[in-house]
């Protein structure tokens, strides 16, 4: 790598960096989002508002035989109004369509539209308005069942300290038409000035209620190895075309953190630790890129195929897990004082399909908020993958 | 195909041929079909391949072949598997006795989800599909082998992912069908179909049911010779159950008839038969030929099938089969007609081969596999969820048959496995073959 090269990386992974990264816990309190329903009574969406808490997540520091989630719900920052539609599996989902009216089916795995959901933080009016697609999973240990559900929202609308600021949620919790939504998102908004990032350790959130126990998250940052050597190469079908990229990434420990200060929200700057695992990857647009797409109306598909690799010490590995990014969506990403550069931000999730080692026979999703330069090799690729891994984890195996 | 002129039973709508003339007298034809090798088998994953599964084998470094991703590669070990569903005298209930035993062989398969308008195409990669366990997903195979001894058949197939929820456990259960493409030594120049039924293991392996059905003419592979008791024996399902029957006409003053139409170009044919036990005992040799004795037991079934196909289609290719569809609907009762219950299915998927006799010249006939979903129950079979497969070869005037059906049924209360557990040897009660 030359000196230039070099110079460019750090700048670049820098200017990847300048995000707001935090995640919440959004539950019901009292009543909670409520089932709609269309005329025949049958459950189309949820509607309503919620608590939204700080959320800390950490991987304990002993990492022996498998990785261990410290987390911890802290107290009510926000509240949410939640607008979930379920939507036919074609559908095209946009901010301007209402959606048909589409009967929620718990054993199925069904799309769903995010509409008009409003996250408020603080009490000086920040936040924002997002909008995204989604589906739910039916997720099964023993004869005991639960309906999650995964999305990837766009900000269409920030308040407060967010005004003007482009950003993206990812989403992963349990779907119930009594309770509403219990679940995490992950909130990542762009913050090329630095407005929204502090350097100081928010205070220790005041430990609050857990409301869904039986799931255990774990989180990592996927980001190149700062030597080099994990160039992206393409991937080609038996008769030579290129089908997609093959990527490989370092993944770290890493920490963020949420705070609700005098001049408003304020996150703390993304802080990344030892590496713990690899991951190597296949990744692929099926649609191909147009002049309107990566943009909020039409943003990029994207889809893919990972193998994580976790080490214990010594770099031993204690256990893999495959995913399958079902949907992913990314968006373009100008930078500022970089133009040059393919910036990209992106939301996904990918259920576990295969696991070994300290992951066998786990259940849960992996999905992701991300920014990064992406163009085909030999271009180099820089990127920063916050990932949460969350698994149905009722006997406490993953957690601290 | 020959149209006879009409006797007076006839009701045929005009323009379709006699299927039930005889082109070749009806037992000779039976008697040929019955040339046909079948075998029932019971492939389990081997957990060891697990580590070099891949789906772009010599090219590791391409994480498109990530196992799980855009396909499935799987080796199963294949042993000897005795399915007997037995109709208890006392309560009129089915039960199976289902018992694997020694390693005869190994399947391997790379397989890739492909779009669900994917065409029979062997050779050629799909469009890149991703694997959802959460969606029925088309399936079609780049590589499957089929190894007894030394000996191998090279095939291709198409197959289709059903995910289910059974009693709380979650499982995506598969169907497939297949040709074997090539053989090598005793295989060498043979036709057949495969169809598979069974589920995909939390490990990517697949664990289930394989039925063959091989042309042998020339008895390579059939043997009147006993196959010692199985060895090792075990039952390697614990929440699937197998029922495995052979399918006949009564006779041949069984007639098959036409339904209604059930699409443009398409025909409707209705054909009852009996469903009897099959125990097939495959055994490899010392210098790796494999021989199979099969043994037929008693009716526990009646089978009302409708049949649709383009019969103005030419006949099914290795490269170009003509596919088909069927609505079945099995009623199990014993000699005393007392019935414990109903299962319908379909077969969704369904592939059919030209068939030619040497012995037979002028008579046609068809091979033809292929599977579905159950659809429903009665009696102790309410709310039966599973896959069905059928794996036949037929006369075409006269319409005999030699069907090979299988029921797997999801089954983790066990409610319809023989509660004695293990079978006795032979349960073939009656050997009518």
């Amino acid at each position: 790598m030359t000196t230039q090269q070099a110079e460019r990386r750090v700048r670049v992974q820098r200017l990847i960096d300048r995000a707001a990264l935090f995640h919440v816990f959004v539950s019901p309190d009292g009543g909670g989002a409520v089932a709609t329903r269309d005329r025949s009574g049958a459950i189309i969406g949820i509607d309503g508002d919620e608590a939204v808490h700080r959320f800390e997540m950490e991987l304990d520091p002993r990492l022996v035989d498998r990785p261990l989630g410290i987390n911890t719900v802290g107290e009510q920052i926000g509240r949410a109004s939640l607008r979930w539609s379920i939507v036919p599996e074609p559908y095209v989902a946009r901010p301007d369509r209402v959606p048909p009216p589409t009967p929620l089916e718990p054993s199925l795995s069904q799309r769903f539209m995010i509409q008009d959901t409003t996250v408020h933080l603080g009490g000086r009016g920040d936040g924002f308005r997002v909008f995204g697609v989604g589906r739910t999973f039916p997720m099964w240990t023993g004869s005991r069942g639960s309906l999650w559900a995964a999305a990837v929202a766009n900000v269409v609308e920030g308040f407060g300290v967010f005004s003007g600021c482009a950003g993206n949620l990812t989403i992963c919790g349990d779907l119930s038409p009594d309770r509403g939504f219990v679940g995490h998102m992950i909130v990542r908004i762009l913050d090329p000035e630095g407005g929204l990032r502090v350097d100081r350790e928010p205070p220790p959130p005041e430990r609050g209620h857990r409301a869904d126990p039986d799931s255990t998250y774990l989180t990592w940052v996927g980001q190149k190895a700062a030597g080099g050597g994990q160039d992206n190469s393409a991937s080609l079908t038996p008769s030579g075309e290129v089908r997609g990229f093959n990527i490989p990434v370092d993944l770290k420990r890493v920490w963020v953190g949420l705070d609700s200060t005098a001049e408003g929200i304020r996150a703390r700057h993304l802080r990344t630790g030892d590496v713990i695992g690899l991951e190597v990857g296949f990744g692929r647009e099926p649609l191909a890129r147009t002049s309107q797409s990566g943009t909020a109306l039409f943003p990029n598909r994207f889809e893919g195929v990972a193998k994580y690799t976790i080490y214990g010490p010594g770099r031993c590995v204690v256990g893999t897990v495959t995913t399958n990014v079902l949907e992913g969506r990314s968006f373009s990403v100008t930078y500022p004082g970089a133009p040059e550069e393919p910036g990209l931000r992106f939301g996904f999730f990918a259920p576990v399909v295969d696991g070994t080692g300290c992951f066998d026979g786990v259940r849960g999703i992996l999905y992701g908020a991300a920014g990064s330069v992406l163009a085909p090799p030999p271009f180099e690729h820089l990127i920063s993958n916050l990932y949460v891994l969350r698994l149905m984890d009722r006997d406490g195996r993953f957690r601290s | 195909m020959t149209v006879t002129s009409r006797p007076a039973h006839d009701t045929r709508p005009a323009g379709l041929p006699d299927v039930n003339a005889e082109t070749y007298p009806y037992e000779r034809v039976q008697q040929l079909l019955d040339e046909t090798v079948s075998l029932s088998l019971a492939a389990v994953p081997d957990e060891t391949y697990r580590r070099e599964a891949t789906l772009t084998p010599g090219h590791e470094e391409d994480w498109f072949g990530i196992n799980g991703g855009y396909g499935l590669d799987f080796e199963s070990t294949l042993h000897r598997f005795d399915a007997v569903p037995r109709l208890d005298p006392c309560d009129g209930r089915l039960a199976v006795s289902q018992t694997a035993g020694e390693t005869v062989g190994r399947l391997h398969c790379r397989c890739m989800f492909a779009p669900s308008g994917a065409p029979w195409q062997p050779g050629a990669y799909p469009a890149a599909t991703m694997y959802d366990p959460w969606r029925s997903q088309k399936l079609v195979t780049t590589a499957c082998e089929f190894t007894f001894g030394d000996q191998r058949f090279d095939a291709y197939a198409v197959g289709r992912t059903y995910p289910m929820v059974a009693d709380g456990e979650p499982m995506v259960l598969v169907g497939a069908v297949g040709n074997f493409m090539s053989g090598t030594g005793q295989f060498n120049g043979l036709e057949g179909t495969f169809v598979i039924t069974g589920r995909f293991t939390g490990s990517l392996g697949f664990l289930g049911n394989i039925n063959c059905r091989i042309v042998d003419p020339e008895g390579r592979i059939r043997t009147d010779r006993e196959t010692p008791g199985l060895a090792g024996a075990h039952d390697p399902f614990p929440a699937q159950t197998f029922i495995v029957m052979r399918g006949v006409k009564r006779d041949r003053t069984v007639r098959t008839t036409y339904g209604p139409p059930p699409g443009p170009n398409l025909v409707s044919l209705v054909t009852p038969s009996q469903m009897r036990t099959i125990v097939t005992d495959p055994r490899v040799r010392e210098h790796g030929g494999l021989r199979v004795n099969t043994a037929v037991g008693p009716v526990i079934a009646s089978m009302e099938a409708d049949v649709a196909f383009d019969i103005a289609a030419p006949p099914g290719t290795a490269q170009r089969p003509i596919p088909f569809t069927t609505k079945e609907l099995y009623t199990f009762a014993g000699d005393d007609a007392r019935s414990c219950g109903t299962i319908s299915a379909q077969v969704t998927d369904g592939v059919s081969f030209g068939l030619r006799f040497a012995a037979a010249p002028r008579q046609a006939g068809v091979r033809f596999a292929g599977f579905g979903p159950i659809t429903g129950g009665t009696g102790q079979f309410e709310g039966a969820q599973g896959v069905l497969t059928v794996n036949s070869v037929i006369g075409i005037a006269p319409h005999a048959l030699s069907l090979l059906h299988v029921l797997h049924l999801i089954d983790r209360r066990r409610a319809h496995v023989s509660p004695s557990g293990n079978r006795p040897r032979r349960a073939v009660d009656e050997d009518v073959r």
